[in-house]
């Protein structure tokens, strides 16, 4: 008796580290949010006002601050998204390949594709900022070498744009390329044995044996990169501190310039939450489009 | 069973030794701030010096963080109005109305009577600039204004006196013009004069000592309307942007710090940054540079700066002990703060301005002649709301994206949006 009932305990005793670690640190704070969001919460002031919607109107009135930036930096970090997401994806992919190939070296180049990904993102801005700049920087150096104009690389708005994509591909582009790795190897080797035999060259190899099989890791890379690229947050804070003017300045800073300059951290919670909502809607779009034949 | 019985000996001595710390009532203060570089390890000093003094009685226990993250830090433990709260912190003064208009620093007026302090013994502005609705909640520490450190090398090239460094409008003008040229002879101009930095400490301090050096301000007398797009303020935004893109003299699109890196390559001839930066350029080998006031440039010498001040926190159990221990220590520091400036900051106190330690800091002392020309940022709770679309707008016509009229207007529209929302709410 006591033994069927342990058993029957034994897989929530499997989850329980995780669910406590979930609880207080994902469940809890989401819901604390959506607390917070409902009241007029300043951190200094003893009465934080329950005022119902009344954060979330300010954002969809016009008119308000908070309806003008709010919106402006939501945009921003759409644009980033659809910048980054593609170029991350792929390249993370085409890197994979690579590493993945009968190349010599192969342990060389798969660390050199990752290093990137350990270093803070502190350390990366702060390199690709002394790169980039616009009168002592290595690019402009060689751009002038070739005979090309300078380019105000953080200070105008489309090359800003470029930049920042660029310095998040080398910054995490490894991290999806070792997805994609323990994807690719995943594939059994007898598969392109057939194919070979049935005479398919290497695209159709590719085509219709790579991708397809490595459908379930493509949606897990897409999925995962568009949520970390809707919270990006340190390149444009160091790089572009937002400009030129709020051209690209984020949800996520925004957010934190309600909360931490304005100290209007109900306010800054209603934001976050049409964030998440957004993230959620789009994570579900994606589920559907790339995940109807899937099988984990 | 050995081991056991020298454990428990231990266990006691430890246990007697902490009560007889209790029994003496030895005071515990923390006091935070985010002196993280050269000054955290003077303050540190100071404060090991004070505990040696005054052992048994009372302790100061310094942490130091980031100033981004400090705010940030104070305010959370605040809010949580608990024991682990610090007793003592600095604030930047333009801070100081924003928490005292939240009822959670204590007023100083008495620790300053008791201390015998007056408005003589500081510098003018400085003194005026902790007290917030007529109760006092700073105690200057320091000044920090906006400083001009020339590269003696480019001056005497273009025929200028190092000595005597441009003071006025006219001679500013010209020093900028003499040093901007091309010096590879590509037909490109690379070292420049000055520079205007569209990002810190452009729109930070550079534009507001512009801008009161034009006769201009932030808000109107009774702190209800945004003037920053005033007359005075538009002309002194005109001024950075015509140096800039038509006659030159600065680079353009310069990014963060991208201007420091000109100075410490040779390539700058006056620079304008904090006064945090002297030893920093001190240690770039092979910089011949030199530190001096900000010249005028407009109609009034106005310098931007701003100041470190001590404040103490309200918490649950303040103690007449606790505030008299924490007033002593903030005495010691600041009769010791000559001590300070050696790690790049002009003493508040005009008593220590005058000893002969604070006279050899060759940079520091040359500063400090103008230091009743400072300026502060404007008195009010929600003041970093109110200036944000003004640093914008500043960023946006240096960058010669937008016209400083234009940009200056929305500007003053969108920090009265926040004035407005926060007089409301009043």
């Amino acid at each position: 008796m006591f033994k069927k009932y342990l058993r029957k305990l034994t897989p929530y005793l499997f989850i329980t580290p995780h669910l406590i670690f979930f609880t207080a640190f994902l469940a809890f704070p989401a819901f604390y949010g959506i607390y917070i969001s409902l009241h007029k919460w300043e951190p200094l002031s003893f009465n934080k006002p329950f005022i119902g919607l009344a954060n979330y109107q300010k954002l969809f009135t016009s008119g308000t601050l908070q309806n003008r930036y709010f919106w402006n930096a939501l945009v921003n970090t759409l644009q980033f998204v659809i910048f980054s997401v593609p170029a991350l994806v792929l390249i993370g992919l085409l890197l994979a390949i690579l590493v993945d190939s009968k190349i010599k070296y192969k342990g060389l180049f798969r660390s050199i594709f990752y290093t990137p990904v350990i270093l803070s993102v502190t350390s990366v801005t702060l390199i690709w900022m002394w790169m980039l700049d616009s009168q002592t920087g290595l690019i402009n150096y060689f751009f002038n070498q070739l005979g090309l104009e300078s380019v105000a690389w953080l200070s105008r708005e489309t090359p800003a744009w470029i930049s920042l994509v660029v310095t998040t591909v080398w910054w995490t582009a490894g991290h999806n390329m070792l997805l994609f790795l323990a994807g690719l190897q995943d594939i059994p080797q007898h598969l392109y044995e057939a194919a070979k035999i049935d005479g398919a060259s290497i695209f159709e190899q590719f085509w219709y044996i790579t991708l397809p099989s490595l459908k379930p890791t493509t949606l897990f890379v897409t999925v995962m990169t568009t949520v970390a690229s809707f919270n990006v947050f340190g390149q444009p804070f160091m790089m572009t501190q937002g400009g030129p003017g709020r051209s690209t300045q984020v949800a996520i800073m925004y957010i934190q310039q309600e909360a931490f300059t304005n100290y209007k951290m109900g306010s800054a919670a209603a934001m976050a939450i049409v964030v998440s909502l957004f993230i959620i809607i789009i994570g579900i779009f994606q589920f559907k489009i790339m995940s109807s034949d899937v099988k984990y | 069973m050995r081991k056991r019985v020298k454990v428990s000996v231990f266990l006691v001595v430890i246990l007697l030794l902490t009560t007889g710390s209790v029994l003496a009532e030895e005071i515990t203060l923390d006091f935070w701030n985010g002196f993280t570089g050269p000054d955290g390890t003077g303050m540190g000093k100071m404060v090991e010096e004070f505990n040696k003094e005054n052992e048994g009685e009372i302790e100061v226990e310094m942490q130091v963080m980031q100033w981004g993250t400090y705010y940030q830090k104070v305010v959370t433990a605040l809010s949580t109005r608990s024991d682990s709260s610090p007793d003592i912190g600095i604030m930047h003064v333009d801070r100081v109305p924003e928490f005292a208009s939240k009822g959670v620093l204590l007023d100083l007026d008495q620790v300053v009577a008791d201390l015998g302090w007056s408005k003589d013994d500081f510098s003018n502005s400085v003194w005026d600039a902790g007290i917030y609705e007529g109760n006092r909640y700073g105690i200057p520490l320091d000044v920090h204004p906006l400083t001009m450190y020339i590269n003696k090398d480019l001056f005497e090239e273009a025929g200028l006196d190092p000595e005597d460094p441009p003071k006025t409008p006219a001679e500013f003008m010209d020093a900028a013009a003499k040093m901007t040229k091309d010096t590879d002879g590509d037909g490109e101009i690379d070292q420049w004069g000055t520079a205007f930095p569209p990002l810190w400490p452009g729109p930070e301090f550079i534009l507001p000592t512009l801008l009161r050096q034009f006769g201009g301000s932030f808000l109107n007398e009774d702190g209800t309307e945004v003037v920053v797009d005033s007359e005075e303020s538009i002309a002194a935004l005109e001024y950075a942007v015509d140096l800039v893109h038509n006659k030159g003299y600065s680079p353009t699109d310069i990014q963060q710090d991208g201007e420091v890196t000109l100075f410490r390559q040779g390539r700058l001839g006056m620079h304008l940054n904090g006064i945090w930066m002297i030893s920093g350029f001190k240690d770039q080998e092979g910089l011949n540079f030199m530190s001096y006031p900000v010249p005028r440039m407009g109609q009034e010498l106005a310098i931007a700066g701003n100041s470190h001040n001590f404040v103490f926190f309200r918490k649950a159990g303040n103690s007449e002990a606790e505030f008299e221990a924490a007033a002593k220590f903030v005495k010691y520091i600041s009769n010791n703060s000559d001590k300070w400036a050696t790690f790049g900051q002009i003493p508040a106190r005009n008593s220590v301005r005058d000893t002969q330690a604070f006279k050899s800091l060759e940079h520091q002392a040359s500063i400090a002649q103008e230091v009743d020309s400072v300026v502060f940022p404007p008195k009010h709770p929600i003041a970093s709301s109110i200036l944000t679309p003004y640093y914008e707008a500043v960023n946006l016509a240096i960058l010669g994206q937008e016209e400083p009229a234009a940009a200056l207007k929305d500007a003053a529209e969108a920090g009265q949006m926040a004035l407005d929302e926060y007089l409301q709410t009043q």
